[in-house]
């Protein structure tokens, strides 16, 4: 009788609400997403983070869809936390543009959509931008739903990239 | 038998950023990837955006010599003979003359607050730049891709071969 085959595995990277960290885990690619998320709430505690989403995702995945459907190919980062709107107000010279996100919104997407038509309308390249949350510049890959903590808004500065210039002599 | 020399704590530090899910999603996006490490130099490729005339990637290497505590240094790399790019070849801007922070104007590092050698050029500015507490190999890879992912980059002259060392991927076992 031949032995069987150990079960698939796929590495999955997580982001999680309120945390700057990402995590990563060995997860059998048949595991659905809704095992997976109740093994990160029941590994984590704390509010009960209902829904899963893949990165940049509008809407959480169907409960059903398996692990490795949900990473692809190109193992996309996945989110778990509570499926709500991020408000999310950002502002550029003097003005302020608005927005409800989902939480696994990107902090490049949202550049994107700050510079375009409906945001504020700016020229150039969105990789000539950046958002900063007070003085923090934020990290491009962050998902919005890492900065929220307690569902508060987002108020956000698109500001220009800085390049620093040679120094005096 | 014979066991391998323990590692230092920098090397294991760096190690473990180069197995965690930050510097593994980044590979992924296909933004950077490890070529070599012979500690304390590690060896990446960067990925460049399209330029009609510019090659696909970058070499950079980084010096992490007492990694995280303290800030790499680094350059970009000539895979071929092993030593700094040639300033000629690095990335330029519209008018030809190298990006700032690809200059030789500190030595063969970064010119830019992240690199250790450079960042007493900026003693009361840039700090949100620079190397600091909570920093991993990546913030270094981001701020070089991000460098190149610029409407400030227009060409450069590095042939594609330039960005990989022989025999690589290499990654000397701790």
């Amino acid at each position: 009788m031949s032995a069987k085959a150990p079960p698939q595995t796929v590495d999955v990277i997580f982001a999680i609400d309120g945390v700057r960290k990402l995590h990563q885990r060995a997860t059998p690619e048949k595991t659905t997403v809704e095992v997976f998320r109740k093994s990160v709430q029941a590994e984590l505690g704390g509010e009960e983070r209902d829904a899963v989403y893949v990165s940049d995702g509008a809407k959480p995945l169907p409960p059903r869809t398996t692990i490795a459907k949900a990473v692809g190919k190109d193992d996309a980062v996945l989110h778990v936390g509570v499926a709500h709107d991020v408000h999310v107000d950002v502002a550029f010279n003097g003005q302020s543009v608005h927005r409800d996100a989902s939480p696994a919104m990107t902090v490049r997407s949202l550049i994107a959509w700050a510079i375009g038509p409906k945001g504020h309308g700016a020229t150039g390249a969105s990789s000539d931008y950046q958002l900063k949350l007070g003085e923090e510049i934020l990290k491009p890959d962050l998902h919005l739903g890492q900065l929220v903590r307690d569902h508060e808004p987002l108020k956000l500065a698109l500001v220009f990239k800085v390049k620093p210039q040679g120094a005096a002599s | 038998m014979t066991s391998a020399p323990p590692v230092g704590p920098d090397e294991g530090a760096l190690r473990r950023a180069l197995q965690g899910p930050e510097f593994r999603r980044g590979a992924a996006q296909g933004r950077w990837a490890l070529e070599k490490l012979t500690f304390p130099y590690a060896y990446f490729r960067i990925t460049a955006p399209d330029r009609p005339a510019g090659p696909p990637q970058f070499l950079l290497r980084a010096d992490c010599t007492g990694y995280p505590a303290i800030a790499p240094t680094s350059a970009l790399w000539d895979g071929r003979t092993d030593s700094v790019l040639a300033e000629g070849l690095r990335p330029a801007g519209a008018n030809g003359a190298c990006l700032i922070s690809f200059t030789s104007g500190c030595g063969a590092c970064l010119y830019h607050p992240i690199d250790r050698m450079a960042r007493p050029h900026w003693p009361n500015a840039h700090h949100d730049l620079a190397w600091k507490l909570g920093f991993e190999i990546t913030d270094l890879l981001e701020c070089v891709h991000g460098l190149l992912d610029s409407s400030d980059y227009h060409r450069a002259s590095s042939p594609e071969a330039a960005a990989h060392l022989p025999g690589s991927p290499v990654v000397d076992a701790a």
